[in-house]
């Protein structure tokens, strides 16, 4: 009680003495030059998806929203390399941007399945040619001059791969009660399911090395916990033993995939481990552990980026060298981030 | 001036002279049908009991200002109370709730005619159901209840709105010079975006012991209104999609006065309504696919006795019922979302008051309450719930000074039929108030309050992020205030400012646990800041009449959670931290008129106050025409209103824009 009561006095006081109470970003300052472009999400149904170029020290260059005059949209979802410039997919706006390298959208695909406007979700490319995957269902191929066509997978597929003349989409269920587990193998000749995989319960990530997938599973939030499974050339799918959790994957440079794994603490903080794992290996190994609010994994040449976020303040990106040493970190410029890619 | 027909059958058994009773006392003189008008500011009252009783800031609007202004809706006339938040998600038929001091809308307990309209599945009050047919008041006190003899529930409560219903006054003579024991009225409303809102309203008294009345009224409305979205800079302008709303609502009321000492209400409502739910508006995609369909019924019968003249008796029975289906035939389904919601909810309440000598008043009350929910989701663990609720409370007043204590205690027990079961809740609330008059009109008031409120349905059970464990959420209050009022005949001016703060602690809010959102009690809020009223009634001439208010509200409401956080000391999401609100009325014997503003300073959609969060603040006009016409035994009345009149697509919540400049018709016959 007499806690309470400090606190309310310093807070009568306090209130008449601010009026607004703007708080920095804290960053490192790296003695680079390096910049990144960085996708956030930002908070879903609130329009504020950003694509940042920022610099090391955490200064920004440029946006999306300055170079094109008109708001990215809502729920940043992903974003790729793509025909010398990127392609970025937006999915509360059920839209794909592609832009080349300073941002300038020159195609916006908004993809249609009859008259039902689609929502992309996340996108990998094959040679010139774009795929993304729909939240109600589909894939959609995407050429560099806007044209696409969609097919059917399963549902809410979150993330593809493209191996040989397959794709391998990861169908969540999200939106089903009780999830999906199945991954749907596409046919590019064809462009149609020609197999659906059953695996594990709630596939959101899959990711290539070499000829091996890595698919996350994130299980159903309760009993049954997240994992990670190799599927080789022949299609069977090996449970990973030893992670315990994923919550991100992204492949590393070194021809290794790094897996995020989150815990909470008491006081339901977040504390994120990265470790990376070799196909033959037989422990994974840590790079780095207790992460504060550690949200997402993406990777770069030479170097992995962990997006840090508490969901509701302006996120930050970590930069850590392939072995775990860390480098920087700099403010993202958005809510959410998703992922960073080096310039 | 004629006075309640309560008077006239005999249920004017409140004591006039109890500076308790707010509601008994609107209903038993003539000076008090004036009451909650006068109460507009919590002080400018010309009754001198009220004035001992306001420890804690009470607002009021009664039906003569809702007349005056043109507001026909619980949302607009709380909309002119200061310190309060009305979220509105926009749109003709969409949702809205309300906050008072920014302390959440779980604190804040709506009543209608006693009966909490508070869901046990969210905890909240959606007004938007609360059709209004020109017969309510409003009250909104801020910290507890200042009426002791009232019900345990709304003793417990943080802060509530009280939506009172008129008695009826049967006032016209027939052709034969007897008093008429009927009236008919008939309103009818076409607003802007295809919005029509037609009711009738029949009163009859039934001998001279039962007065009966029964409201019909339907509202059906395209609300397909245009909003601007700014967006870089370009503007779009855009169609709300989506957005139709049809519903119906039936009232019956009945008073009945049967014995000497006591009187019976009883009151049957039903409430049908089909409602398309437009959802964010989005960037460059409108694909509403939501819908809901809502049935609501609610039954009360409630009895209140003297059983001398010492020893007041008031009982109540109620019964609510609530039906919900929600659809969204989404493409991201592959079967289109079809969800069925069902709540019980039943309640007994009883009251006693004594009086042992004319300064003091203890009151005892106790409440049982038992509800359950049924949904066809899935882990739905079907919960039900037993509650029992009681407060002992103790007024004392003597000549310029009164103080009022009360101990509310809640028992609370869940039953799931999967899961583990919830620990009971068990928890005390005390609460303190105090008041005194002071020379030259002046009065000075204090309030103090430890309440809580308990974790809903929601907050336990919703599927995947509902947590069993959870603690109620803790909430301190207090409130220094003084007041000044001067009473004429001609006039009448006050003015009240109040200091408050409140401390919520164990905040229940949603937090991200392995990669899903899980309730939990990890919040730290801190509300403090003032409340300023000005109210000015002034017979300029014996037709001309001039009203004016002017209400301003400072809230410091910050985030205490963690002092390493980013958003430490930032201002809570979508409170402002400046807020004004002024009505200004000419009433002659031509026409009225009446001008309404409100205006809300910048806000934040996020928990960081930074400028990409920020939502713009905004001002609100409104202005209203009306007169009244007498053709023998009819009258005849007509208004015109302008809504929003400045005409911008404002966000009370990111992404749903309200609508931006309204008209409005209303013609009334009065039989």
């Amino acid at each position: 009680m007499r806690k309470s009561l400090s606190i309310i006095t310093l807070a009568i006081i306090a209130s008449f003495s601010f009026t607004s109470c703007h708080k920095e970003v804290p960053t490192d300052i790296p003695d680079t030059s390096d910049r990144f472009l960085v996708l956030c999400e930002g908070s879903m149904k609130a329009n504020n998806a950003t694509l940042s170029i920022v610099t090391a020290n955490g200064n920004l260059v440029t946006d999306f929203a300055t170079v094109n005059d008109y708001a990215l949209g809502d729920t940043g979802q992903d974003i790729v390399e793509f025909n010398g410039g990127y392609a970025i997919a937006v999915t509360g706006s059920q839209r794909v941007y592609l832009t080349d390298k300073d941002l300038k959208v020159y195609h916006i695909v908004e993809p249609r399945v009859g008259e039902d406007a689609c929502s992309p979700r996340n996108l990998v490319v094959d040679g010139n040619t774009l795929y993304a995957t729909l939240y109600e269902g589909y894939i959609c191929r995407i050429n560099p001059d806007g044209s696409y066509r969609t097919t059917d997978v399963g549902p809410n597929p979150e993330a593809l791969v493209i191996r040989g003349n397959f794709a391998y989409v990861a169908n969540s269920g999200g939106y089903l009660p009780g999830f999906n587990d199945t991954v749907s193998k596409v046919d590019l000749e064809k462009f149609e399911q020609v197999e659906e995989l059953k695996i594990d319960l709630n596939p959101i990530n899959i990711e290539l090395v070499g000829d091996i997938i890595y698919l996350q599973c994130a299980g159903n939030y309760a009993d049954v916990k997240p994992c990670v499974y190799s599927i080789g050339l022949d299609d069977k799918a090996v449970k990973i033993e030893y992670t315990d959790g994923a919550d991100d994957l992204a492949v590393f440079s070194d021809g290794t995939i790094g897996i995020l794994v989150k815990e909470y603490d008491a006081t339901w903080k977040v504390s994120g481990t990265v470790r990376n794992y070799k196909a033959g290996d037989e422990m994974a190994n840590t790079l780095m552990t207790g992460k504060v609010n550690a949200y997402s994994l993406s990777a770069g040449d030479g170097v992995y980026y962990v997006g840090i976020s508490d969901y509701s303040t302006t996120g930050e990106i970590s930069v850590y060298e392939i072995n775990g040493d860390h480098k920087y970190t700099f403010s993202a410029h958005g809510l959410n981030p998703r992922k960073a890619i080096a310039l | 001036m004629l006075t309640y027909a309560v008077l006239a059958i005999g249920l004017s058994n409140s004591a006039v002279d109890s500076p308790s009773e707010s509601r008994d006392t609107v209903r038993a003189t003539s000076e008090s049908v004036e009451l909650a008008d006068t109460l507009m500011g919590s002080w400018k009252t010309a009754d001198p009991a009220m004035k001992k009783t306001n420890g804690s800031p009470t607002q009021g609007i009664g039906i003569e200002s809702l007349a005056r202004l043109g507001i026909k809706s619980m949302d607009e006339a709380l909309k002119t109370v200061t310190g309060m938040t009305v979220q509105d998600y926009g749109g003709i038929g969409g949702m809205k709730t309300v906050s008072v001091r920014g302390m959440g809308a779980q604190h804040t307990s709506v009543f209608y005619d006693g009966i909490s309209m508070a869901d046990l599945q969210s905890g909240m009050a959606d007004i938007e159901l609360n059709n209004f047919v020109n017969k309510k008041y409003f009250f909104v006190t801020y910290i507890g209840k200042e009426d002791i003899s009232t019900s345990a529930k709304q003793i417990l409560s943080s802060s509530t709105v009280e939506m009172l219903t008129e008695v009826p006054r049967f006032e016209k003579f027939d052709r034969n010079g007897k008093i008429q024991p009927f009236n008919l009225a008939f309103q009818a409303s076409y607003r802007s975006f295809q919005t029509i809102s037609p009711e009738l309203l029949w009163e009859q008294k039934i001998g001279e012991k039962v007065i009966l009345s029964a409201d019909f009224s339907y509202l059906c409305s395209k609300g397909n209104y245009p909003f601007e979205v700014a967006n870089g800079s370009a503007t779009e302008r855009l169609l709300r999609e989506g957005s139709e709303v049809s519903k119906g609502r039936g009232e019956i009321n009945l008073w009945a006065d049967l014995d000497e000492d006591g009187y019976f209400e009883m009151k049957l409502l039903g409430d049908l309504s089909r409602r398309n739910l437009p959802g964010p508006a989005i960037l460059y995609t409108q694909n509403p696919t939501e819908s809901t369909s809502d049935r609501k019924i609610l039954a009360s019968l409630a009895y209140h006795k003297s059983l001398n003249e010492d020893l007041k008796l008031r009982t109540s029975a109620s019964w609510n019922y609530c039906w919900t289906n929600y659809t969204d035939s989404s493409k991201l389904y592959r079967i289109p979302l079809n969800d069925y919601y069902k709540q019980n909810m039943a309640s007994i309440s009883a009251t006693a008051s004594y009086t042992p000598v004319y300064s003091l008043e203890l009151a005892l009350a106790q409440d049982l309450d038992a509800g359950h929910l049924r949904t066809t989701l899935e882990d739905c663990p079907f919960p039900v719930r037993l509650q029992s609720t009681t407060a002992l409370s103790a007024k004392y007043w003597n000549g310029e000074m009164c103080l009022i204590g009360s101990l509310a205690g809640l028992w609370q027990k869940d039953f799931v039929q999967s899961g583990a079961e919830r620990k009971p809740l068990w928890r005390l609330s005390p609460a303190l108030s105090m008041s005194w008059e002071l020379p030259r009109g002046f009065a000075l008031r204090a309030a103090v309050r430890d309440g809580f409120r308990a974790p809903t349905f929601n907050d336990l059970y919703w599927a995947r992020i509902g947590n069993r464990n959870l603690r109620p959420e803790k909430a301190f209050q207090s409130n220094i205030g003084l007041s000044w009022g001067q009473f004429r005949s001609t006039h009448t001016l006050s003015i009240t400012a109040d200091v408050f703060c409140n401390l919520v602690k164990d905040k229940i809010v949603a937090t991200p646990t392995l990669f899903v959102w899980s309730m939990q009690n990890i919040g730290k809020a801190l509300m403090a800041g003032c409340d300023v009223n000005a109210n000015a009634d002034w017979k300029l001439t014996p037709d001309l009449r001039l009203v004016a208010h002017a209400g301003y509200s400072y809230m410091y409401a910050v985030d205490i959670t963690d002092p390493e956080a980013a958003n430490y000391l930032d201002q809570i999401r979508y409170t402002p931290r400046h807020s004004c609100n002024a009505q200004f009325s000419l009433d002659s014997r031509w026409i009225t008129f009446s001008t309404l503003v409100n205006a809300v300073g910048r806000r934040w959609y996020g928990n960081q106050n930074i400028q990409s969060l920020m939502l713009k603040p905004y001002c609100d006009l409104g202005v209203s025409l009306s007169h009244e016409f007498q053709l023998r035994q009819t009258r005849l009345m007509l208004s015109a209103e302008g809504l929003n009149l400045i005409g911008t697509n404002y966000e009370i919540i990111r992404s749903y824009p309200m609508p931006g400049r309204q008209f409005r018709i209303t013609m009334r016959i009065s039989y």
